[in-house]
């Protein structure tokens, strides 16, 4: 536990950052007398420094944003279950403090890499940042505000944790709800500020302000807002997985091992849950952009940026095997699960076959040899969007299957239609499957609006499909008979090395897919309005990209280290009693 | 050291993983996206900036290659052209040939350098405002300024120069209309740089055949794969001893398909021959070996031929899934791991066979694709065939679609076949009477290049109405937007465009041309 003095030197460096960035703006926010476009900071390249100062700070962000929105809701199912199971209740308020031991550190470090941002950019870009803050004054006089609130919630909600359990345990709710909400408006300011140069609205051609509601609601803002929530949660619960794993191997004791391994399985559900709506949130930012101008489509999908989509394809293949793989050797723990594990290599086979095909290349050639798009039977067929949409949709149909099985593991279900249910169960599973292909293949030979109905279609089906199923699952499981435990504890290290892998994998592609955002936008600061006329204008090739992203990805996790190391995470105890109260649980089965 | 393994074993597969992604983003294509760029040099500086400009254009754009600066040396430098300093001075003292004026006099030599020849000096100077110098008028001024401040002020402005004639800037064509390869060595004016005989070395290397085997042979390579590869890229073998990026970049684009098949021939690669399982009981490793070579055979077998890169993709899909079904049981990594490991003396030869087969056939494929990947391989860049050019927004926007053609369900029966008429005279040669990019030219390109097939739901289907239009009128062949199709209107700030097509579209014509495109084909343009 850190003393006193070093909470209130956490808190007061975090709140001195965020004045910083208050005078900082509102220096700004009052314009800039005609000065110099751009300014060379200390030599630096300025494009680079910032790209590496942006990345690092939404890592940061994002991270301490999605971190207590799950911590909140394990606390919450803790606080529900403490009058029946206060044995599940005390678990589950470990595993949400647990979770949140990593934020302070997280959140010193998101206030020092804003404050770098903000220092740069208004150093650097003068001339933009001073159009920018023209024209959205007063959401940055809001901004801080809002983010000193999240801080000043955010440390009494971690500090305030032992003191206000038992019947006050609601206000901590409450504190923390507060914190989530908080949290989440600073990042839909920010997210304004940053759609606003993609898909600007509320502006004249010239770039006067007209409206600041349609500046801040622009296209892409509500868009970028879902997309950033969900893969938020997604960037905390691996990043929190990989934490679990990491103490997991460095543990010495099974009730240790055993917790840390429930930890990980926690963080790699709530991974796996949040990434099957990712596709459909990305699928509708990109809808959008290529509303606003279909430029934006042409540089993603078949310009210059186009084989970062096919990149981006096998990384979240990685992303998605490696957490379904996870999930398959999860099995091992439940001793008996036999027929279930017989499903894991068909499901192997269906997800590698669904990644094959959604990163099929369309027209893209890495030599002359290669340009044979548009005329191979194969790449010709599979490498456009209908396909894709298939493959990726029934991916998710095989993650979900994977689940269902991963449910009756171990479990015998006692009520009378069991047999009749779980038929019905699974037809289902199917016909989601097949409604998924055939309207897939109908989009395939629509035009393209009607290929984009199609696919929205396609989602509605899988959700009703899972809601459906999952309904009939919990009737089925009602009140089912363990029939073995999990042995939490007895993962294979192989699968806490996944974890590992997850996590280093999830932090590279938001790392590439914030220079898609970014480079999309190609020559222009604010995309039709203000141009870019830096040398750092253009765009390097993806080679030199993949060598910045993986020094951002190390940087971080460099940074996160030492944070935690300073804050003693590394070292804390693992079996350490607050307030006199032995709070590591016993994991059941363990 | 073994203390710290613990703490870095656990992150290994996370850093594999990671430099997988690395090298195959290194891999790709390399391409790098330059802002369209701005004017650099505005009609209201000085004659002084002007030259200053032009110092650095003489210096970047390869004149020193042919002309000299010498102050004192008279007009015979020691170049290959006449030298440049005392220019001004000289043609004030009265020099003869060539118009009076002193500007007029640069001028011409710039536009049409042949129509006045220095004495003792041949026609090798190509325009400047063609390759390599690609000067654009404003440029060409400030080399005038500065070639007027070598022995003089400068005194010209942007305006007092006359601008290069319409017949100019079309005369000096990029391309030949010829495929024999003697003929092309004049056409495409290579002599004026190269020469045939053994030894003589003018700007460039000599073409002997000896001279050129050798240097192939030096690289491990064909003649023909040298020689195309030097065409399409050459800074790719500079010799030493020749001056660098003096030749033109383009012959790649300039010269058609048939052309550079002249230039050069095309080496087959070898095959891998098909290996038979056996009829008994596989171990685990040797089966899972077997079903990746039956992948990659299938791969490799199916007609017509799956990209390299596609191979490389699907393989390591398939790779990665076999890892994960061994790694899915202790019991599999075990019987893998046992059998490279746990040899035992009452074994059957077989599985030795099979044990010590895989330990030498894997490094061996292992290497074999590193020098595949790595031996010199001649080609002209991948860029150029890129189906969809990045074009910025600032060109993007500024296209209007008429109101006559931006409602697809109102286009004329008239336009539409308007459309096809010119579509048919001139773009049905390449892209075929059935718009599925098998006109009789296509098969000019070298397999597997071909024409857009627009029939195939991955060109004009996903492409919006100003896109096709830029892409058909300005998007093609260029400096930026790189691409192997002509741009069918001669542009004013590129007049060799017109050298690469027969006719030039007007607005209009290009309008209906595209709807002809959507309507024969039935798709719809994206909005």
């Amino acid at each position: 536990m850190r003393s006193t003095p070093a909470r209130i030197k956490g808190i007061a460096g975090v709140l001195a950052a965020g004045c910083l960035l208050v005078v900082a703006q509102s220096v700004c926010a009052q314009g800039l007398p005609a000065g110099p476009e751009y300014r060379s900071v200390l030599g630096m390249d300025s494009r680079l420094a910032v790209w590496i100062a942006a990345q690092l700070h939404l890592m940061f962000a994002a991270f301490v944003l999605a971190v207590p929105m799950f911590a909140l809701f394990i606390e919450y199912l803790g606080w529900r279950a403490a009058k029946t199971n206060p044995r599940e209740a005390q678990r589950y308020d470990w595993l949400a403090h647990e979770m949140a031991r990593l934020l302070p550190a997280a959140y010193s470090l998101t206030a020092i890499t804003g404050a770098l941002l903000g220092f740069l950019l208004f150093t650097a870009y003068p001339k933009f940042m001073g159009y920018l803050t023209g024209v959205f004054g007063p959401t940055f006089v809001v901004y801080p505000l809002f983010f000193v609130a999240e801080t000043l919630c955010l440390y009494f909600w971690y500090y305030a944790w032992d003191r206000l359990q038992g019947e006050r345990k609601w206000l901590h709710l409450w504190l923390g709800l507060l914190l989530n909400v908080f949290g989440t408006i600073v990042m839909f300011i920010a997210d304004a500020w940053a759609t606003f140069m993609m898909t600007p609205a509320g502006v004249d051609p010239q770039g006067a302000l007209v409206s600041l509601y349609d500046a801040v609601w622009n296209p892409g803002w509500m868009p970028l807002n879902i997309h950033r929530l969900v893969a938020n949660i997604t960037f905390g619960a691996l990043l929190c997985s990989a934490y679990a794993a990491y103490r997991f191997l460095m543990a010495t004791r099974e009730r240790d091992r055993a917790l840390y391994d429930w930890m990980g399985y926690t963080g790699n559900l709530i991974a796996l849950f949040t990434m099957l709506f990712l596709p459909f949130a990305g699928y509708y930012f990109g809808f959008e952009l290529f509303a606003f101008s279909a430029t934006y489509g042409v540089t993603l999908m078949g310009g210059v940026l186009s084989w970062l989509f096919i990149i981006q394809a096998i990384v979240i293949a990685v992303l998605f095997i490696g957490a379904a793989y996870y999930s398959w050797l999860g099995l091992l723990r439940i001793p008996g699960s036999e027929a279930q594990q017989r499903w894991s290599p068909v499901f192997n086979g269906l997800l590698i076959g669904g990644f094959v095909v959604w990163a099929t290349p369309h027209t893209m050639a890495a030599s002359i040899e290669e340009s044979t798009g548009g005329f191979h039977p194969i790449l010709g067929a599979l490498g456009v969007m209908a396909p894709k949409m298939i493959a990726v949709t029934l991916v998710l149909v095989v993650l979900y299957a994977s689940y269902l099985l991963y449910r009756r593991a171990g479990r015998e279900p006692t009520v009378t239609w069991h047999r009749q249910g779980t038929k019905i169960q699974w037809s289902l599973v199917g016909l989601t499957a097949l409604a998924i292909t055939a309207l897939g293949v109908y989009g395939y030979f629509a035009p393209a609006e009607v290929r984009i109905q199609t696919s929205i279609w396609q989602i509605i089906v899988l959700m009703v499909g899972i809601v459906a199923t999952f309904a009939l699952d919990l009737m089925l499981l009602r009140g089912a008979r363990t029939v073995v435990e999990v042995r939490w504890g007895t993962l294979p290290r192989r699968g806490h090395y996944v974890l590992i892998m997850l996590a280093f994998v999830i932090v590279w592609l938001m790392a590439l897919m914030g220079y898609a955002r970014s480079g999309v936008r190609l020559n222009w600061h604010v995309y039709g309005i203000m141009q870019d006329t830096s040398p750092g204008a253009g765009l390097p090739s993806l080679g030199e990209v993949a060598v910045i992203i993986t020094a951002i990805t190390f940087i971080f996790f460099v940074l996160l280290a030492v944070a935690f190391g300073i804050s003693g995470l590394a070292k804390a105890p693992d079996a350490e009693s607050r307030g006199g109260r032995a709070l590591v649980p016993d994991v059941e089965g363990a | 050291m073994n203390r710290a393994l613990p703490y870095v074993t656990p992150l290994v597969p996370a850093f594999v993983v990671i430099g997988f992604f690395v090298w195959f983003a290194n891999w790709i294509p390399q391409t790098r996206w330059e802002p369209p760029k701005a004017q650099e040099i505005s009609a209201s500086l000085t004659p002084p900036e002007l030259a200053q400009i032009g110092k650095t254009i003489v210096r970047q754009r390869g004149c020193l290659a042919c002309h000299t600066i010498e102050p004192g040396a008279g007009v015979k430098g020691g170049g290959r052209g006449p030298n440049l300093a005392g220019i001004a001075a000289r043609r004030a003292q009265g020099a003869k040939g060539g118009p009076g004026n002193l500007v007029d006099y640069l001028a011409q030599s710039l536009y049409e350098p042949g129509a006045y020849l220095v004495e003792g000096y041949a026609n090798i100077m190509p325009p400047s405002i063609s390759a390599p110098a690609n000067l654009g008028y404003e440029e060409a001024v400030a080399v005038i300024a500065y070639l007027q401040s070598l022995g003089k002020a400068a005194t010209v402005k942007v305006g007092d120069v006359p601008k290069p004639a319409a017949s100019v800037r079309s005369a000096p064509s990029a391309g030949a209309a010829t495929d024999d390869p003697v003929a092309m060595f004049t056409a495409l004016a290579c002599e004026g740089c190269h020469s045939l005989k053994t030894g003589e070395t003018k700007v460039g290397p000599a073409l002997d055949a000896a001279g050129m085997k050798q240097a192939a042979a030096e690289r491990g390579m064909s003649l023909e794969a040298f020689l195309m590869e030097s065409i399409v890229d050459p800074k790719a073998y500079e010799r030493k001893g020749v001056p660098s990026g003096v030749m033109p970049a383009d012959y790649g684009t300039r010269m058609n398909a048939t052309q550079l098949q002249r230039a050069g021939a095309i080496p087959r690669r070898a095959r891998a021959a098909a290996m038979m399982p056996g009829a008994l009981r596989l171990p685990l490793a040797t089966r899972a070996f077997l079903v990746l070579a039956g992948i990659f055979l299938l791969l490799k077998l199916l007609r017509p031929v799956i990209p390299g890169s596609v191979i490389v993709l699907y393989m390591g899909f398939a790779i990665a899934g076999i890892v994960i079904h061994i790694t899915l049981r202790d019991e599999r990594i075990r019987e893998f791991a046992d059998f490279f490991i746990a040899e035992s003396a009452g074994e059957p030869v077989a599985i030795r066979i099979q044990r010590w087969g895989l330990l030498a056939v894997v490094p061996l494929l292992i290497g074999w694709s590193v020098y595949d990947a790595l031996r010199p391989t001649y080609a002209p860049p991948v860029e150029i065939f890129q189906r969809h050019p990045t074009v910025g927004e600032e060109i993007l926007g500024s296209i209007k679609v008429p109101d006559w053609v931006a409602e697809p369900a109102k286009w004329s029966p008239e336009s539409v076949a308007q459309g096809k008429v010119l579509y048919e005279a001139n773009c049905a040669v390449c892209h075929g009477e059935k718009l599925d990019g098998k006109g009789p030219a296509a098969e000019g390109f070298r397999y597997p290049i071909r024409p857009a097939n627009f029939q195939d739901a991955g060109t004009i289907a996903q492409l919006t109405l100003p896109y096709v239009y830029w892409r058909l009128t300005v998007g093609g062949i260029q400096n930026q937007f790189n691409s192997a199709m002509p741009r069918w209107t001669t542009p004013a700030d590129d007049p060799e465009a017109s050298s690469l097509h027969s006719y030039d579209f007007t607005a209009d014509e290009a309008w209906k041309v595209i709807m002809y495109l959507y309507r024969a084909t039935g798709f719809e343009p994206r909005r």
